[in-house]
């Protein structure tokens, strides 16, 4: 929930993803769901002259699973609120599993 | 906060506002600060160095040649399933 | 929610994993991201970064983890394609 919370707070910002193809995407972020695919919409390819074929895509949806990196906009990340919130997902996490372990 | 390690997420979580290494499938490894992580150790980490190995073999005298790239980002998010091991850098 | 609702009877282009790209009329989807397209198209693109735009005459089924993207595909583009235009080739995905 925590990354899906960040993209979700990046929605209308340009961000640039790297993909396990070795392919990187600039785009304006639309949407992101829980399996933190992701939309873009202005796409272009990174570099143009590599992939020109990336700029025929008006919007395009990536699958999370085979993103390697995405390059976030450092002046929209708030650094303290993302390692407090790191820090409840992980507890939360370790509540959840210790009450399975019980339900055992 | 617990400050108990007893699981290795525990030891990721200890590690939040440190400089850390990672080690990434295809030969990449990246040195950063971590802000975030969550149980499929997606990370997000501030002014990464990427090194990237590529092992080149020379045509002519079969020599294996080690090559490195390297690459700065400001702020990075990273995908749990390419990550390999994370480490603090002060053993490297 | 991110869906491929909006993308449904359109044309779009879709990367796979071993690097082909297919350009088609999106019939289906679910939740998984399998898809299935009609009236497709394979662009290959060879060594020499040309590409070559095939017909197949089937409906094609793509499973959703074979899917790297799909994008709404912009048909201002075609002209482009035809022209020769050059491309690099795209390299499978490496997980």
């Amino acid at each position: 929930m925590l990354f899906y919370q960040l993209f979700k707070s990046l929605i209308g910002q340009t961000i640039t993803i790297e993909l396990k193809n070795d392919i990187m995407i600039t785009g304006k972020l639309i949407s992101v769901d829980q399996f933190l695919n992701l939309k873009l919409s202005d796409v272009q390819g990174t570099d143009p002259k590599k992939n020109p074929i990336l700029s025929s895509l008006k919007t395009c949806f990536i699958r999370g699973n085979v993103i390697r990196y995405v390059l976030l906009p450092q002046d929209q990340i708030d650094t303290q609120l993302l390692k407090e919130s790191a820090i409840k997902e992980a507890a939360k996490i370790k509540e959840e599993e210790r009450k399975m372990q019980n339900r055992k | 906060m617990n400050l108990e390690v007893k699981e290795p997420i525990d030891l990721v979580r200890l590690s939040l506002g440190e400089k850390i290494y990672i080690k990434m499938r295809g030969d990449r490894e990246l040195r950063g600060t971590l802000h975030a992580f969550d149980q499929h150790l997606n990370i997000v980490l501030s002014n990464v160095e990427e090194v990237l190995t590529v092992i080149e073999i020379d045509e002519e005298t079969n020599e294996e040649i080690m090559k490195t790239t390297r690459r700065n980002f400001e702020m990075l998010y990273i995908r749990g399933d390419g990550i390999i091991a994370i480490a603090p850098p002060k053993r490297f | 929610m991110t869906t491929l609702r909006d993308y449904v009877d359109k044309k779009v282009a879709v990367i796979s994993c071993d690097g082909r790209f297919i350009v088609g009329i999106l019939f289906g989807f679910d939740q998984a991201i399998n898809i299935i397209l009609k009236d497709c198209e394979e662009r290959i693109i060879s060594e020499d970064r040309s590409i070559k735009k095939v017909q197949l005459d089937h409906i094609e089924i793509l499973r959703g983890d074979d899917i790297v993207l799909i994008g709404e595909f912009d048909t201002n583009f075609e002209d482009q394609f035809e022209s020769g235009m050059k491309t690099d080739p795209i390299k499978p995905l490496v997980h």
